[in-house]
């Protein structure tokens, strides 16, 4: 694939990575009425201007357009070619909203409001109605993979030529209802916190001024049982002409779990054991989307150099050259993204 | 040339698989009748599949007391056919990809769930909820079906499909597969039926698309799957046609309607036919989206006059037999275009009688064999003005 360049960044997280110029270097307590991580939202109103927009806004809707609108802003591009959005769960409290109508008022008399927001595809519409942008549109939903192919389709567009500019994004919100069933379904048991947020990338085809990072390669896999993803990151490597020996650095999406992280304990021992690594997670918590986060992570260390103690890194780099961050989501949906300093 | 097609496989209202939805499409016969598998309020006509969940886990050989989505059942159904119909041996060493999309997810089972859990915290089954996501039926059909490469998901409401089957083939151009099954898969649920109905957007009669007296479209449930392979994996089986061109783009008008001047759908329209290499008038056939809504029709015809002129292709709306299928559409409607070229046939859309006022406009109304149909084209558009369109194309001779 040909690699791509990421203009621009930005994040609504549980951290405070939305305002300020900071990179972790302030980490947020978690708050003790929620048993997940809640993103630490900005004032909605300095984003998204139309009051009758903003009302009829949903919690994750008004999260992703804000952290889309100030990646675009903060970029140098008015309006990007295309808009891939990627969500695990989409517009969840709406859905459930509309759900609640159903069920409380026997199927009669229905505000269809909740019912239109709760499309997979409303954020991605939302952004370009607000930017007027007519460009391609596309929303990826497959749990862990979904960021990973918005990437991969951004890529594909620009290596075809026909997209210069592509505004990426992957979002996810915590429910109370959400988090309630898989509790139930023992995904919190081990250690593994929820979380939420919004990342967006804005990526261009060539290097341009104040680039973050390159975006060499990315990829996405599941396992056989009992198969270790030794054998994919070896050949993920070897396709982009890279070996172990040429990374800085190994970001880990391990999620606290006990048992789903004893793969990347593994790999810290194993085929990692001479590289410096770091985590992410226990900042975002988890979530289908979650290695989006980590990508944000990345690029942030390529462009300023520096790794945050935040991230718990084993080990110690100064220059930061390539960065490989592998993800698993539940220890279903495995992802690799290659990155580079430019 | 884009990539060809060598599979297809569909359910929906009109048959369980390709032969009876085209005998039933040459037949004039819809689909459209009560809802019967579950209850509902609305009491609106449905283009739902004659089959119950349980005479589809036994049409698959799945245990009887297993439990799927109606999602990934019927898409169980579409997607296997579509792979048998290929021929495609999966341990061959070819790198084969799924790329399926769905706007309901498994919604079937979790507003069941979710009306458990409202009554009672700790009510409902979580076998009924670990499906919800869209996600889920796509695992579950590759894992049928025996497809480990590559997989993923696509939600762009009534567009999800179409774009499905343009993701594909991008990635064999890319070089990063060598088979793709792709298409797409909606289940009927009080979800979407009471979604729809609290827009007014429901036709208490059959749906009648492009008609002047039209008053709105009729849900349908189904699966529609295409195999799309580049020319180097190409095995013994000779394709059906080839995905010539295609295009997505946001109309950018409103949250849920399209723009009157149908400029997203000209666009696209446009737009599939440039990547194709190919004029307005090479267009034989137009599977219009067609639901049956004011907005729809009013902005595709105009879009279609603005494409088009004088120089009208036969077009029709085949959701008269199965309703809109929301998510799956574009992949159903895949399959009836390349039934289209195969058999060299227009599908009518049996009951339009008055033509709009204003865009005089006349679908087929008979089926037109012998139709010499090369070139078909198969729009689909959705909420948040995702508009697609797909442009199939006959072999060379």
């Amino acid at each position: 694939m040909k690699s791509c360049y990421i203009q621009n960044v930005s994040s609504i997280s549980p951290q405070p990575t939305f305002s300020g110029d900071g990179f972790l270097d302030v980490i947020a307590g978690k708050n003790p009425e929620n048993p997940y991580l809640s993103a630490i939202e900005p004032d909605y109103k300095a984003c998204i201007q139309d009051a009758g927009l903003r009302r009829r806004m949903s919690h994750v809707v008004k999260m992703g357009v804000a952290a889309a609108l100030a990646c675009v802003k903060g970029s140098s591009v008015d309006n990007p070619d295309a808009i891939v959005t990627a969500t695990g769960l989409g517009c969840l409290a709406d859905t459930e909203k509309f759900l609640n109508s159903i069920v409380v008022n026997h199927e009669q008399l229905l505000n269809p409001t909740a019912f239109i927001q709760s499309t997979f595809n409303t954020i991605g519409a939302q952004i370009a109605l607000i930017l007027k942008n007519k460009g391609y549109n596309f929303t990826y939903v497959h749990r862990g993979f979904s960021f990973e192919t918005a990437l991969l389709d951004a890529m594909m567009q620009m290596a075809d030529g026909e997209a210069r500019h592509v505004l990426v994004g992957a979002i996810d919100e915590v429910t109370a209802s959400e988090y309630e069933v898989m509790r139930r379904m023992g995904f919190w048991r081990r250690g593994a916190v929820m979380g939420e947020g919004a990342q967006f990338f804005m990526l261009s085809a060539e290097k341009e001024v104040g680039s973050y990072a390159r975006l060499r390669d990315v990829d996405q896999f599941l396992l056989a049982d009992n198969d270790t993803a030794d054998g994919r990151i070896a050949s993920f490597l070897k396709r982009n002409s890279v070996t172990v020996d040429d990374l800085d650095l190994v970001i880990l999406g391990n999620s606290g779990d006990a048992r789903l992280d004893v793969p990347f304990l593994n790999l810290r021992n194993g085929m990692f054991a001479n590289l410096p690594t770091a985590q992410f997670k226990h900042l975002c918590g988890e979530c289908q989307t979650a290695a989006s986060f980590g990508v944000w992570c990345a690029a942030n260390i390529l462009k300023r150099q520096e790794l945050p103690s935040a991230m718990k890194p084993s080990g110690r780099t100064d220059v930061f050259r390539r960065v490989l961050l592998y993800n698993s989501y539940r220890g279903v949906n495995h992802s690799l993204f290659l990155l580079e300093a430019v | 040339m884009g990539s060809y097609v060598t599979g297809i496989g569909v359910i929906s209202a009109i048959g369980r698989n390709v032969k009876e939805n085209l005998d039933a499409l040459m037949a004039k016969k819809s689909g459209i009748s009560r809802l019967t598998h579950f209850e509902s309020a609305r009491e609106v006509p449905v283009g739902e599949v004659k089959y119950t969940d349980g005479q589809l886990r036994k049409m698959l050989g799945l245990p009887e007391k297993s439990t799927y989505s109606r999602t990934a059942l019927l898409g169980m159904v579409a997607a296997q056919e579509a792979v048998s119909d290929a021929g495609i041996d999966l341990r061959s060493g070819l790198r084969v990809g799924l790329i399926s999309s769905t706007s309901a997810g498994g919604m079937d089972l979790s507003e069941g769930f979710y009306k458990q859990m409202l009554a009672k915290p700790n009510g409902g089954r979580l076998r009924d909820v670990v499906s919800h996501d869209c996600g889920d039926s796509t695992e579950k059909i590759a894992a049928y079906v025996g497809i480990r490469d590559f997989m993923t998901t696509i939600s762009t409401a009534c567009s999800s499909s179409a774009n499905a089957i343009m993701l594909a083939d991008r990635m064999l151009r890319h070089n990063l597969l060598d088979v793709v099954v792709a298409g797409g898969i909606d289940p009927l649920c009080l979800f979407t039926i009471n979604g729809f109905s609290s827009l007014m957007i429901l036709d208490k009669e059959l749906c009648r698309p492009f008609d002047g007296m039209r008053a709105g479209l009729n849900l349908g449930e189904g699966a529609g799957f295409v195999v799309l392979q580049r020319e180097d994996s190409l095995r013994e089986k000779s394709p059906y046609c080839c995905l010539a061109g295609y295009a997505n783009e946001n109309d950018s008008y409103h949250q849920t309607a399209t723009s009157p001047d149908g400029d997203g759908p000209f666009r696209v329209m446009a737009g599939a036919l440039k990547k194709a290499g190919l004029q307005p008038e090479d267009v034989d056939y137009v599977n219009v989206h067609g639901t049956g809504t004011g907005n729809n029709d009013q902005s595709e015809g105009t879009a279609m006059f603005r494409l088009f002129g004088t120089k009208m292709p036969r077009f029709s709306s085949t959701k008269v037999y199965t309703g809109h299928t929301l998510g799956a559409a574009g992949g159903i409607e895949a399959v009836y275009s390349v039934l289209s070229i195969t058999n060299d046939v227009v599908f009518p859309t049996f009951n339009f009688k008055n033509p709009m006022t204003d865009l005089p406009l006349f679908p087929e109304t008979e089926t037109v064999e012998r139709a010499g149909v090369k070139v078909v084209m198969s729009n689909s558009f959705g909420f948040g003005g995702n508009v697609s369109s797909l442009v199939f194309s006959a072999l060379k001779e």
